[in-house]
C-alpha cells in the first residue's frame, strides 16, 4: 500500500492520493474476497456439478433400472396375460371337457339303453330262434310222421296182395286152382315182393338224400333194364287196360351204359311205375330207347293225370317232396321221382319233364332220362 | 218149373283194383259176379242207371274220376274220403243192401260217419281173402 501511495503522490495531491490508495486497496481487498467467494462458488459449482452428474448417473441408473423394470414388468405383464390366456384356454377346454363329458355320459346312457334294448331284442330273437327251431322240428317230425304214414299206406297195398295170394295158394285145392293159375299167383307174389322191395329202397334212399351213397358201376344193357321194369309193371298195366311197351329205334343195340345197375333200376322203375300208376284205362305207356349226341336216352310217355310244370319244378329242380297225405287221385309216397333224379344226377345224367299236354284221353306226359353212353365217374 | 237161381253180384269200388285180385279170387270162384269200378263217378253212374247189386264193397280213398277233367287240384279237402259220400249215395238208393268198407283208413270221425250210415262191416286192409269171403258171402247167401 505504501508503494501505491508513493506512486500516487507523484501524480496526485497527497490527500487525494491517500484516499485513492485506500480506495484501491479496498477494491483489491474486495476483489480478493470476491475471488475467494468465486473460488468457493466454483468449487461449490463443481461439487454441485459433480453431485448433479452423480445424480444424473444415479438417475440414469435409476432410469435404466426403471427401463429394465418396465421391460420386466411388460414381460411379466405379457406372461400374466399369456397365463391368463392359457388359464382362459384351459378353463374353456375344461368347460368343453365338462360338456364333452356330459355329452359322453349322455351317449353312454343312451348306449346303455340301446345295449339293454339290444340285449332284450337279442333275447327275443334267441327266443324266436328257439321257437322257430322247435316249429321246424315239429314240421320235420310231422313231415317224417306223414312220410312214414304214407309209406305204411303204400306198403299195405303189396302186403295185401301178397297176403291174399299166399292165402289163395294155401287154399288152392279148395279153390280148384289149376297149375297155371297157381303159377300166375306165385308170379304175382314175386312181382309184388319186388315192388315192395323197390318202395323200401326208395324210402331208404330218400331218407339218405344228401348223404353219401355207395355206387358200384358196371357195364350193362339199358334195354335189358327197361325190360325188367316193364315186367314189374305189366300186370298192373294190363289190369288197368293200359298197353305198356318198349320201342327201340335200333333193335340190335343193347344200349350198354356204365353205372350202378341196382340204383339205375330203381330210378328207371320209379319213372315207368309212375307212368303206369297215373295212366287212364285204354291208353298206352311207351318206353323208347335211343342214342343221341353220345348219350343213351330213355323216353317214357303216358296219358293220364299229368303233372304240372310247377309240381315238376318242385319235385325235380328243387328236390321238393310232394306234400304228404292220402290224396285220392295219386297214391304214392311222392319220393319216386326225387329218388330217380338223385340217382340219375349221380350218374352225370338228367331226368327231365319234356312235356305234359292235354289230349282227348288225358294229359300226355313225357319224361326223358339222359345217361352218358361212355364211362362216367359217378359223383357221390 | 224150378226158377233158375240168380247169380249174386257185387259192386266193388277200388282204385287199386289190380292189387286186390287175390282178394276177389275166392269170391269169384264161389260163383259171385264181381264188377269193379275205380272211381267215385264210375260207381255213381252204376247206381244212377239202377243196376242191382247184392252187396257193395267200397274203398274210402277214391279218385273222383279218371279222365282229362280230373285233376288233383280240383279235389278239395271235403272230398278226401269220397268213399263215405259214395256209401251215403248207396244207402239212399239201396237202404237194405249190405255195404262193406274195405280200407286202410283209421279215422274215428270217419268210422262214426260210417256207423251213422249203418254200414254192415268196416274191414281193414290187409285182410285174408278167406276171411273176407266168409264175412261177405255170409251176408249175401240166400
Amino acid at each position: 500500500m505504501s508503494d501505491l501511495l508513493q506512486l500516487l503522490k507523484d501524480f496526485l495531491p497527497v490527500e487525494v492520493a491517500v484516499i485513492a490508495a485506500i480506495f484501491i486497496y479496498l477494491l483489491l481487498l474486495f476483489k480478493g474476497i470476491a475471488e475467494k467467494f468465486i473460488s468457493i462458488a466454483e468449487r461449490q459449482t463443481r461439487l454441485a456439478e459433480m453431485q448433479a452428474k452423480y445424480l444424473q448417473e444415479r438417475l440414469n441408473v435409476v432410469e435404466k433400472t426403471l427401463g429394465i423394470s418396465d421391460r420386466a414388468f411388460d414381460l411379466q405383464e405379457k406372461q400374466i396375460r399369456k397365463l391368463q390366456e392359457i388359464t382362459q384356454q384351459q378353463q374353456d377346454e375344461l368347460a368343453e371337457s365338462i360338456m364333452a363329458k356330459q355329452v359322453a355320459e349322455a351317449r353312454l346312457t343312451e348306449a346303455e339303453e340301446r345295449y339293454q334294448e339290444a340285449v332284450l331284442a337279442l333275447d327275443l330273437k334267441a327266443q324266436q330262434v328257439v321257437e322257430l327251431q322247435a316249429a321246424q322240428t315239429r314240421v320235420e317230425l310231422t313231415s317224417r310222421a306223414e312220410a312214414i304214414a304214407r309209406l305204411a299206406h303204400e306198403l299195405l297195398l303189396p302186403v295185401q296182395s301178397v297176403m291174399a295170394d299166399a292165402d289163395n295158394l294155401r287154399a288152392a285145392e279148395k279153390l280148384d286152382l289149376v297149375p297155371e293159375e297157381r303159377a300166375h299167383i306165385a308170379k304175382r307174389i314175386i312181382n309184388q315182393m319186388q315192388r315192395l322191395a323197390l318202395q323200401l329202397q326208395n324210402a331208404r334212399v330218400s331218407v339218405g338224400i344228401g348223404e353219401e351213397e355207395i355206387y358200384s358201376p358196371t357195364n350193362f344193357s339199358m334195354y335189358g333194364l327197361v325190360q325188367e321194369c316193364i315186367n314189374l309193371f305189366i300186370d298192373e298195366a294190363r289190369a288197368k287196360q293200359v298197353i305198356l311197351q318198349v320201342e327201340s329205334i335200333s333193335p340190335d343195340d343193347s344200349f350198354t351204359v356204365t353205372g350202378d345197375k341196382s340204383k339205375l333200376r330203381l330210378a328207371l322203375c320209379n319213372v315207368i311205375g309212375n307212368a303206369v300208376k297215373y295212366s287212364f284205362g285204354g291208353t298206352d305207356v311207351t318206353v323208347r330207347i335211343e342214342r343221341k349226341d353220345g348219350s343213351t336216352r330213355v323216353i317214357v310217355a303216358n296219358t293220364g293225370l299229368g303233372i304240372s310244370s310247377e309240381e315238376m319244378e318242385k319235385i325235380i329242380e328243387l328236390g321238393y317232396r310232394v306234400p304228404l297225405g292220402l290224396d285220392r287221385s295219386r297214391t304214392g309216397t311222392g319220393m319216386g321221382l326225387l329218388v330217380a333224379k338223385q340217382i340219375i344226377s349221380a350218374h352225370s345224367g338228367q331226368l327231365q319233364l319234356l312235356s305234359s299236354e292235354r289230349t282227348n284221353q288225358g294229359y300226355r306226359t313225357v319224361f326223358e332220362i339222359v345217361l352218358p353212353s361212355t364211362h362216367q365217374e359217378i359223383s357221390q | 218149373m224150378k226158377k233158375k237161381r240168380k247169380r249174386k253180384k257185387i259192386l266193388w269200388v277200388e282204385d287199386d283194383a289190380w292189387a286186390i285180385q287175390g282178394l276177389m279170387l275166392p269170391i269169384i270162384h264161389s260163383g259171385v259176379e264181381v264188377e269193379i269200378v275205380e272211381t267215385y263217378t264210375d260207381a255213381l253212374e252204376k247206381l244212377e242207371i239202377g243196376e242191382a247189386f247184392d252187396a257193395f264193397v267200397v274203398d274210402l280213398i277214391l279218385p273222383l274220376a279218371r279222365d282229362a277233367e280230373s285233376d288233383i287240384s280240383t279235389q278239395g279237402e271235403q272230398d278226401k274220403y269220397l268213399g263215405v259220400s259214395l256209401v251215403k249215395e248207396i244207402k239212399a238208393r239201396w237202404p237194405e243192401a249190405p255195404v262193406f268198407v274195405l280200407t286202410v283208413v283209421s279215422d274215428d270221425a270217419v268210422f262214426k260217419a260210417l256207423a251213422d250210415l249203418e254200414v254192415t262191416h268196416i274191414l281193414h286192409k290187409p285182410i285174408l281173402p278167406s276171411e273176407l269171403q266168409d264175412i261177405l258171402l255170409g251176408m249175401i247167401r240166400d
